[in-house]
């Protein structure tokens, strides 16, 4: 499943750890785990996953979207979108398939039409 | 390059002027004015030179005050005292040396990087 | 779960600002800004387009930008870097390419014993007596000795301590020099 890089090394998936900010914009073509702050707009074509504790306010486009943490943004998932317990919501979802979780907070407009 | 013995300016010498010549020179002493070679030079960790300075090749360990235009390798080692601009194919810092000044080097980078965008 | 080290991989692009507490590793590619308190480092293969400002920065990759570092600059071999580096302590090793300029606070070009200084104490307080204290001094010396110190205050931009403020000073190694130089003589074989 991870990629490797020339060395054999598996490759460096993208982690934005809890004390780090980021303003602006991410595209990848890996998964990418937020555990800090993202203020903009995320890209990318494998999962995403804002852990619990993490702090996203973007417009997300992603493969499938996990999240904990709390996200205020439209979100695009082309296969799935998970509002985990502890995640808290606020934005417009369109994917495949939607999970809300028991316990989660979700505040939108659902469309599942895709 | 030049298979002769180096020329050495002693630690109780001064050269003020112009050096220049083909075989590589190591200073202990002291210069100041000129320094034009077509070969080495290496400033020993008591030597100062204080000049404008061409070379093919540079070994600093003491201290330079002044401009440098080497063809192949500056190399600014531990102990060396440098304060101005620099030009060569390679440059080397040593971590401890000291330095102030430019570095003039061809620095090849990705075609879609674009410097002073 | 709290991870100390933040990765931008290989596939990664940011746009934007990066910033915070935690160590950063770029193999990916960031335009923009890198202003970071802890280590940054930039892998082969990473391009980054910013002015980056760290405690300590490594770069194997490609840069273009200012580097501010509180502590220490390295370039490596595969290093490819245009522009400015402010840092008390920099290396750049073999094979690095680097244009720009370098800033370690003032040299002092006239203490010109100061490197054997330690292997002579005898020379050295010759030359101790011969160099007044000067300004830049404590200066340069609190930015080296207290590198970890907690970065800067949120809102300074760039400039670790160092001697800006220190006026020029007036070349006197021709004054200094026949000193040490006799001195010197006596040690030749």
């Amino acid at each position: 499943m991870a990629k490797q890089d020339k060395d054999g090394k598996p490759m460096a998936n993208t982690v934005i750890g809890t004390n780090i900010t980021i303003e602006g914009e991410i595209r990848g073509e890996e998964s990418l785990t937020i555990l800090g702050t993202v203020k903009g707009k995320v890209s990318v074509a494998q999962g995403l996953t804002i852990e619990a504790g993490a702090n996203v306010e973007a417009d997300i486009e992603a493969q499938s979207v996990s999240v904990g943490g709390k996200l205020l943004g439209n979100v695009v998932a082309r296969e799935r979108l998970e509002v985990r317990p502890e995640g808290r919501m606020v934005g417009d979802a369109k994917a495949a398939r939607i999970v809300i979780a028991d316990g989660a907070s979700f505040k939108g407009n659902v469309d599942m039409d895709v | 390059m030049a298979a002769k013995e180096p020329c050495h300016i002693g630690s109780s010498v001064t050269v003020t002027g112009q050096v220049s010549g083909n075989q590589d020179l190591v200073v202990e002493g002291r210069i100041e004015g000129r320094v034009g070679l077509d070969s080495r030079l290496v400033v020993e960790s008591g030597g100062a030179v204080e000049a404008e300075i061409e070379a093919t090749e540079a070994e600093i360990h003491g201290a330079v005050k002044g401009d440098m235009t080497v063809k192949k390798t500056v190399t600014l080692h531990q102990s060396a005292r440098v304060m101005g601009n620099i030009r060569a194919a390679q440059f080397v810092l040593a971590e401890g040396a000291q330095f102030t000044g430019n570095i003039e080097m061809d620095v090849e980078l990705p075609p879609d990087v674009v410097v002073g965008a | 779960m709290a991870a100390k080290q933040t990765v931008l991989g290989q596939g990664t692009h940011v746009v934007g600002e990066v910033r915070g507490d935690d160590a950063l590793v770029v193999y990916g590619r960031v335009e923009g800004r890198i202003d970071i308190t802890d280590e940054l480092t930039i892998e082969p293969g990473a391009i980054v387009q910013a002015d980056v400002q760290a405690r300590s920065v490594v770069v194997s990759g490609v840069l273009v930008g200012a580097i501010t570092a509180s502590e220490s600059v390295r370039l490596t071999p595969k290093a490819r870097v245009v522009g400015s580096i402010v840092a008390p302590k920099v290396g750049i090793e073999a094979g690095a390419g680097y244009r720009g300029r370098i800033e370690m606070g003032e040299v002092d070009v006239q203490r010109s014993q100061s490197a054997a200084a330690s292997a002579d104490r005898g020379r050295t307080a010759t030359v101790a007596a011969k160099a007044p204290p000067r300004l830049a001094s404590p200066a340069k010396a609190a930015s080296v000795s207290a590198p970890a110190a907690p970065a800067r205050p949120a809102a300074a931009p760039v400039a670790p301590p160092r001697a800006v403020s220190a006026p020029p000073r007036p070349t006197t190694v021709a004054a200094q020099a026949p000193a040490w130089a006799r001195k010197k003589a006596t040690k030749r074989r």
